[in-house]
């Protein structure tokens, strides 16, 4: 097994999987009736390769967020279609995890049933519910409640949750986005490892631009609303990166000259 | 620990001030020849208490009541609660029944027992329908306003884990419902139990409101306010009863 420094052939990795590429063609999404509703995303296309990590940046309120929904099937496009492994979305699937900004945990619930309900059979294999919190360092906390759990470990149960169902892609909505800066330094790092150990595709949303350049192999930059792609960038680095080298700060340049 | 269960004891007593205050106030009044005759003070009640008990009338009427209690809050909790989920997830289902259930729910349960008696006829079904008609609507609504209140982020997690109905309603939709259902299930049993003790004062032959009734129509008066004691006191004992429930199936959202 590979192991997190060794990763700089991701394509290598994808060559073994199911294709999952993700493809957004044509694609606008308007919210309430044609004539006075909100325009959110306008004429999206994008090619998220199979075992890539494509993060989606922009200003708030131009569309990330609906973008990732679509892919999810939690919402349909107005126009357009969202394939993912060359199959139209239509509604949610195993195939796609996703988390979200909140845990949104059950809180009546444990944390390990919680997890099992993760799972197509809702963790009749025992073991395989153990095994997930322990990648994300909770096995301790199984007969755990929700409410008991800090905001960083709740999101680790929600990851634990999403890859319960064995996705091909992975769906992320700034899951770090509340969480303190040491906690989400080594949840990135967690991200980037369970990424490659699983071969995963995972499109994130973020509005931390070091986050994007530290875990993606390309970012989709969004315009303000409605949403348009402004550009897509590919990250070359090799992982795993050093925010303070002259190539990192580079993209940083870069983001910041087309975000500002 | 200790710390709370001091101030249990506290508040236990602070809670019992009035009632030892009014039950003094009650005995002054009735042995310094306020109402004599009429008005029985506290201590003629205990006589009055040990006199219906070890005859078995007391014990007999409690039962009766208890049993109606039972019978027609069952029934009125096994239809109202699924019914209640139906009309919140099926809005056409809602639509069909809510106009009508309103205007049902305006009427007192008592108003309904000249029909009931003409209908149902004098015997239990009489009593079981006022009771099942005075639970329904508190139990129904509270029902409704659980399921309405769910957050449409659990719905898109049972979408993403593709719940079946099935496990909507056993992972989410119940467990999410259940600090309303509970607050509607307390609230049909207290409301149930007032009505059933006033049918049992119009249309009865035994229970605690048929007790009162011909007690007062021999003018026994210590034997009405040994009912009107009962009543108050099971009626306590079913809120703590609910309460204690809720206590134990809501430990998932702590104190």
């Amino acid at each position: 097994m590979k192991n997190a420094s060794s990763i700089g052939g991701v394509r290598e990795i994808s060559q073994h999987g199911p294709k999952a590429d993700i493809e957004v063609q044509n694609v606008s999404k308007r919210f309430g009736s044609d004539a006075d509703g909100l325009l959110a995303l306008s004429n999206i296309n994008l090619c998220v390769p199979t075992g890539a990590f494509a993060t989606i940046i922009g200003q708030s309120g131009c569309g990330k967020t609906t973008l990732l929904r679509m892919i999810a099937g939690l919402e349909p496009p107005t126009y357009g279609v969202v394939k993912v492994g060359g199959q139209v979305v239509q509604g949610t699937s195993w195939e796609r995890g996703m988390v979200f900004q909140e845990p949104r945990l059950f809180p009546w619930f444990t944390v390990a049933r919680n997890v099992r309900l993760g799972m197509p059979d809702r963790g009749h294999n025992q073991e395989a519910v153990t095994g997930l919190l322990r990648l994300v360092g909770l096995e301790d906390f199984g007969t755990a409640f929700p409410r008991e759990l800090s905001g960083g470990m709740a999101q680790r149960v929600a990851l634990a949750r999403a890859l319960a169902g064995s996705p091909r892609v992975l769906l992320l909505d700034e899951p770090l986005g509340a969480l303190d800066a040491v906690t989400r330094m080594r949840m990135q790092q967690e991200l980037l490892k369970i990424w490659q150990d699983r071969q995963l595709t995972i499109v994130a949303v973020t509005h931390d631009l070091d986050e994007a350049i530290l875990l993606s192999t390309q970012i989709v930059v969004l315009s303000e609303r409605p949403g348009r792609i402004k550009k897509v960038i590919p990250v070359d680095l090799p992982y795993p990166r050093n925010r303070l080298t002259g190539e990192f700060n580079v993209f940083r340049q870069e983001l910041m000259g087309m975000l500002l | 620990m200790g710390k709370g269960k001091a101030r249990g004891i506290w508040r236990f007593l602070r809670g019992s001030l009035l009632p030892l205050a009014l039950v003094a106030m009650w005995w002054l009044s009735a042995n310094r020849g306020f109402g004599t005759g009429i008005l029985p003070g506290p201590d003629d009640l205990a006589t009055t208490i040990n006199r219906l008990v070890s005859s078995g009338e007391l014990t007999g009427h409690v039962r009766i009541s208890l049993w109606r209690i039972a019978y027609g809050f069952g029934i009125a909790a096994g239809t109202a609660v699924p019914l209640g989920i139906m009309v919140a997830s099926l809005p056409g289902f809602g639509q069909l029944l809510l106009p009508a259930l309103e205007f049902l729910r305006q009427i007192p349960p008592v108003a309904w027992i000249p029909v009931f008696i003409l209908t149902l006829g004098i015997g239990e079904a009489t009593k079981l329908a006022v009771i099942v008609y005075a639970a329904f609507f508190p139990i129904f609504m509270n029902t409704i306003l659980g399921v309405d209140q769910i957050d449409s982020h659990y719905w898109e997690v049972a979408q993403l884990l593709q719940f079946s109905r099935w496990e909507s309603l056993r992972e989410l939709i119940l467990p999410a419902a259940t600090p309303s259902l509970i607050t509607g299930l307390r609230l049909g049993m207290s409301n149930s139990w007032r009505a059933l003790v006033a049918a049992e004062m119009l249309a009865a032959f035994s229970g605690l409101g048929y007790m009162i009734m011909s007690a007062r129509s021999l003018v026994r008066m210590d034997e009405v306010f040994v009912g009107i004691a009962v009543i108050g006191l099971l009626g306590s004992l079913f809120d703590w009863g609910w309460r204690a429930i809720e206590k134990r199936l809501l430990y998932w959202r702590g104190t």
